[in-house]
């Protein structure tokens, strides 16, 4: 298996690209123009679910089979009925009623499959699904929200284009400093950083003047800056580097004043109606983990997403943010917590998709909804014992249940995960790939790389899967090597 | 979030407090190691020198005459020999007209920078403004390389980032590179001559050979190996990052096939090198197809005048041991070479070859006799980085003032532009050095514990300064570009506004209703100067009634703060 770059095939294509000093995409600009005429989506949503959303609770649900003490792992199918959609045959799990009235906008991939075995670590798979790589690369991969704000740039000047909400800014412990790599700019440094909303109930600090400042205060400092830095050593103040930090200075100023901050002030901007139907349909007190609900965050977030994509952002990710064993990262009990995880995003994902859908906005806008691996119905043991390449063989056959907990029990799997696309390009109502109704479940037709799904969504977007950049002397990809293949059948 | 514990910004006090103002420790004498240990050492040492003496000496430094008109110290060392006469060689007006050197203070904050990370307090600044020596310069450099304590503070950082060292076992469930930090600290304190650093990382053999001690979640102490050959992947990414770190040649893309943009590296010669690293030779598999043959051990670069070549032990630790032999060979010019270039990059802000981690023949160095006179003058002298930094330090070329008109610049798509050297370039300062430089500022002394890189976050505030989320991946650079996310840190950050909020103020009452001193104590404290009669004039014009002083104190401070001047070493 490799781990790192594989050739380019074309060679003399590239190496044309480097040699005229393009530390931009390899491609010429004419050809950029040709390519770019491709592009149907030029914003994109990726709601990015971490912790291994259960995929057969959800958009790839198998019969439903009620606990039965003592039921073998093989005869335990499903552990949700079915509902209908608005798509023919297309069937997903109960409690996402509000998804199910949408779904003709979807294109549902069930068959995201995976060579690598992530066994139980997470974040090796995070990681690939916000990079296209396998860590470790050898460099520091940028994510995907970067490699399209450095490829296509801000869509309007004062709207940073890679912005990230419902992510805490946390570096307490290493494996948050992990999670804040990937989804960073890698190697393209600060200048493709993604504006990080933590809380967009609670708006963003820095886009207001700090505590106890006002907005006067913040300017005369601003002139005096100018001052200073006026009064300098001319030899100083001349350089290129110093005049680009004052502009980004000037920059960072602007947008405090920018369409970001009125995308935020949605509370007063927006119909009571509408803030409302960006709620979860679960209140605090009836959540089972009570140290891990965010309340609105997760909804307000998809609401102040669709504001910021009007405003002119280009990539925006919403999270609800990973934690280890916390949120979609269900191991026992998994379909009661399911139930639970359904009530929160169900209604907000589905008045996203609407509220685009009323604005024009979804040829425009690309809606990824993603998790970095599926999950398995209680065809293992327990949490923690799930060697890799387990799931992938288990017929359920020798696990007795005698518990519910048992019943709901989820592991990671690795060779199954579904992805939702609305919009962009995609073709709507579509449901592509198919996983086997039986243990172990996994995809019997139509199996696509999540390097092939990366091409895809640059396809949307108008990017070429070999626009590379370089680093350490060497071309670093958007795809995996440059070598993904979009998937026409996905595209309309 | 990013807290000081207490913060005290001393406003024309500070003969008072001079007592506090010494950053660091005093130099501690230079230990010996265990007894035994030093015998075995002796023997890599005794071979450095024997291994030396096969080499033909590197060109001497041309004679340069400076014109008399050259204001002192119009020596020219041998560094400057060698870049002055380039300039003559380009028919640049330089060689006739040297560009002149930077003032005391700026030298002063210079090398405070460069040497400890830190900016001079005021009572050092004064204290060497106040020196009347002709060879000031030289024997502040030689103060600030023997507070040991704080050089190795600053290096830490670099080697971290490097070895990608990380304070846990693994991260998100992934093993980790190990915790190199108190060894790195170690080693740099003591000065360790780098060839043994090196072989202590690598060959099994050497008696202080070191393994990273590293702790998992419950405290439990494990010892991890540099070298890393538990499968394929693993140990060609070990290779990789030898090939990277220590002898300055990019590697990685020939990993699983031959290097796209690299000819001289094939796949076939990677391997071979990374099979050095392994208990057996490696399988070819390129691009995940095994192509059902193994590469023979084997180093990549041509050394005839070291004997190893000729036979690659079949066991894992002679392996090893012979590998950290040749690649810390003097015959292999590459070792030296990384590591003085390395120094030059550092001090000078661009490479003598570039780009730093990737040497191929048809990239030539700017000055290819001076990078073969430094490299050797490295080794000839113990392999003592303290040595080859201070004949960098004290060359002319190091001391020059920042020009932008006349300074060099690198760009990956036009990697022919000549490098002259003529003015250093524009290097921004690191997180750790803002932040330590920082409560230089506002405290007016730093605690060696309280540095920067002891922090293992990375809040806000340091990533907008340009502080890596994490060090999973080997690094040799910081990011010197700034995006206007980082820059709505710095303009209205809770962290950054925080410590200047609570810094607690102490304006003397003679300085209170003199507007123009308090300008002048504020951009010494900050920029290690004093203001101009024009920005003591403006500055002035900001200070309003005694109410508002102190508001308008703190403005200020943050707009020196966040002045390219302090944001930028020049």
């Amino acid at each position: 298996m490799s781990h790192v770059s594989c050739p380019i095939t074309r060679r003399g294509f590239l190496q044309a690209g480097l040699a005229a000093g393009l530390a931009g995409p390899t491609f010429a600009a004419g050809q950029k123009q040709s390519r770019r005429q491709a592009a149907q989506a030029d914003a994109v949503i990726f709601v990015w679910l971490p912790g291994g959303v259960a995929q057969a609770d959800t958009w790839d649900p198998k019969q439903h089979t009620p606990f039965e003490k003592g039921m073998k792992g093989s005869q335990l199918l499903g552990t949700c009925p079915t509902i209908p959609t608005t798509v023919d045959d297309l069937r997903i799990g109960a409690g996402l009623e509000q998804m199910a009235s949408v779904m003709h906008h979807a294109t549902v991939l069930r068959s995201l499959t995976s060579d690598v075995m992530f066994g139980a670590v997470h974040l090796k798979a995070q990681y690939r699904m916000m990079t296209g790589y396998l860590f470790p690369v050898g460099v520091k991969a940028p994510s995907m929200g970067a490699a399209v704000a450095r490829t296509l740039g801000p869509r309007h000047p004062q709207v940073p284009p890679y912005i990230y909400l419902g992510r805490d800014i946390d570096t307490s412990d290493t494996e948050k400093q992990f999670i804040n790599e990937y989804i960073g700019p890698g190697f393209y440094g600060p200048k493709f950083a993604p504006l990080m909303i933590p809380d967009p109930v609670r708006g963003l600090a820095t886009l207001g003047a700090a505590a106890g400042m006002t907005t006067e205060r913040l300017d005369r400092r601003l002139k005096m800056l100018r001052d200073v830095n006026g009064l300098a050593d001319g030899r100083l103040r001349g350089s290129a580097k110093v005049e680009d930090y004052l502009h980004v200075m000037s920059q960072a100023r602007e947008m405090m004043d920018s369409p970001v901050r009125q995308a935020l002030d949605y509370t007063s901007q927006e119909s009571a109606a509408t803030i409302s139907a960006y709620e979860p349909r679960i209140a605090a007190e009836e959540v089972k983990d009570k140290k891990y609900y965010f309340g609105r965050r997760f909804g307000h977030g998809l609401l102040v997403a669709r504001r910021l994509v009007e405003a002119g952002a280009r990539f925006v990710q919403v999270e609800y943010q990973y934690g280890a064993f916390k949120g979609f990262d269900t191991h026992e009990d998994g379909s009661t917590r399911m139930v639970e995880l359904k009530k929160q995003v169900d209604a907000p994902l589905a008045q996203l998709i609407r509220d685009l859908d009323a604005r024009g906005l979804l040829d425009t806008t690309l809606v990824v909804v993603a998790t970095e691996f599926g999950r398995t119905i209680a065809n293992q043991p327990k949490a923690g014992v799930e060697p890799i390449g387990f799931a992938e063989r288990q017929s359920g056959d020798d696990l007795v249940i005698e518990t519910e907990k048992m019943y709901g029990f989820h592991g990671h799997f690795s060779s199954a995960n579904t992805l939702l696309f609305f919009g962009g390009g995609f073709k709507p109502g579509l449901v592509y790939g198919r996983t086997a109704d039986r243990h172990p479940m996994t995809v019997v037709e139509n199996p696509v790389s999540l390097t092939d799904v990366h091409a895809t969504i640059y396809r949307s977007l108008g990017i070429a899967p070999d626009t590379a950049y370089v680093t350490e002397g060497r071309p670093f990809h958007v795809t995996k090597d440059g070598k993904g293949k979009p998937i026409d059948d996905l595209l309309a | 979030m990013l807290r000081y514990s207490s913060i005290l910004l001393v406003l024309a006090a500070w003969g008072v407090r001079a007592g506090a103002a010494a950053a660091a420790e005093p130099a501690s004498p230079r230990r010996s190691g265990p007894a035994g240990v030093v015998d075995s050492e002796q023997r890599l040492i005794e071979r450095r020198a024997e291994q030396l003496k096969k080499l033909p000496r590197p060109p001497s430094p041309p004679d340069f005459e400076l014109p008399r008109s050259t204001k002192a110290p119009a020596v020219l060392g041998p560094i400057d020999r060698f870049i002055y006469t380039s300039w003559a060689a380009a028919q640049l007006a330089e060689a006739a007209k040297p560009p002149a050197l930077c003032d005391d203070a700026t030298f002063c904050r210079r090398v405070h920078l460069d040497l400890i990370g830190v900016i001079p307090t005021v009572v050092e600044l004064n204290r060497f403004l106040a020196d009347s020596s002709p060879r000031k310069r030289e024997k502040l450099i030689d103060k600030l390389l023997a507070r040991d304590a704080d050089y190795a503070a600053h290096w830490t950082v670099f080697w971290e980032d490097a070895l990608a060292s990380q304070s846990v076992l693994s991260q998100g469930g992934i093993p980790t590179r190990g915790n190199y930090r108190e060894w790195i600290f170690g080693s740099l304190k003591e000065n360790r001559p780098y060839d043994l650093m090196v072989a202590e990382l690598i060959d099994p053999t050497m008696p202080r050979r070191h393994r990273a001690v590293t702790e998992d979640l419950f405290g439990v102490k494990y010892n991890i190996e540099y070298v890393r050959n538990e499968d394929h992947t693993v140990t060609l990414q070990t290779a990789a990052n030898i090939g990277q770190v220590f002898l300055g040649t990019s590697m990685k893309c020939a990993s699983c096939h031959d290097h796209f943009d690299h000819p001289e590296w094939t796949q076939q010669r990677f391997v071979g090198f990374a099979s050095m690293f392994a208990p057996d030779d490696l399988k070819l598999i390129r691009c995940d197809v095994d192509l059902g043959r193994t590469v023979p051990a084997r180093f990549p670069f041509e050394l005839p005048r070291v004997s190893e070549t000729q036979a690659i032990p079949t066991d894992l630790d002679g392996r090893l041991h012979v590998a950290a032999r040749m690649i810390t060979d003097p015959c292999n010019g590459r070792f030296a070479q990384t590591i003085v270039n390395r120094l030059w990059k550092r001090y000078l802000g661009l490479g003598l070859i570039e780009p730093v981690d990737d040497f191929r023949v048809d990239r030539p160095a700017s000055h290819p006799d001076l990078l073969a006179w430094l490299a050797y003058d490295f080794v000839e002298h113990g392999c003592d980085l303290k040595h080859a930094i201070r004949q960098i330090l004290n060359s002319r070329t190091y001391q020059h003032r920042y020009d932008f008109a006349i300074e060099d610049h690198y760009d990956v798509g036009a990697d022919t532009a000549a490098r002259y050297f003529r003015s250093p370039a524009l290097r921004r300062l690191t997180a750790e050095q803002q932040l330590d430089s920082l409560r230089v500022v506002l405290i007016g002394k730093l605690d060696p514990q309280e540095r920067c890189y002891l922090d293992a976050r990375a809040t806000a505030l340091m990533r907008a300064l340009g502080r890596p989320d994490s060090r999973n991946e080997i690094s040799t650079s910081r990011p010197d570009d700034f995006g206007a996310v980082s820059a709505l840190e710095l303009l209205n950050g809770p962290e950054l506004h925080g410590l200047i909020e609570e810094a607690t103020l102490q304006i003397k009452p003679a300085v209170r209703h003199d507007p123009r001193r308090l300008v002048d104590q504020l951009y010494l404290a900050a920029l290690s100067r004093h203001a101009t009669n024009d920005e003591k004039k403006r500055g002035a014009d900001w200070f309003g009634d005694d109410e508002s002083l102190d508001e308008a104190s703190r403005d200020l401070l943050w707009a020196l703060l966040c002045s390219p001047e302090f944001q930028y070493l020049q």
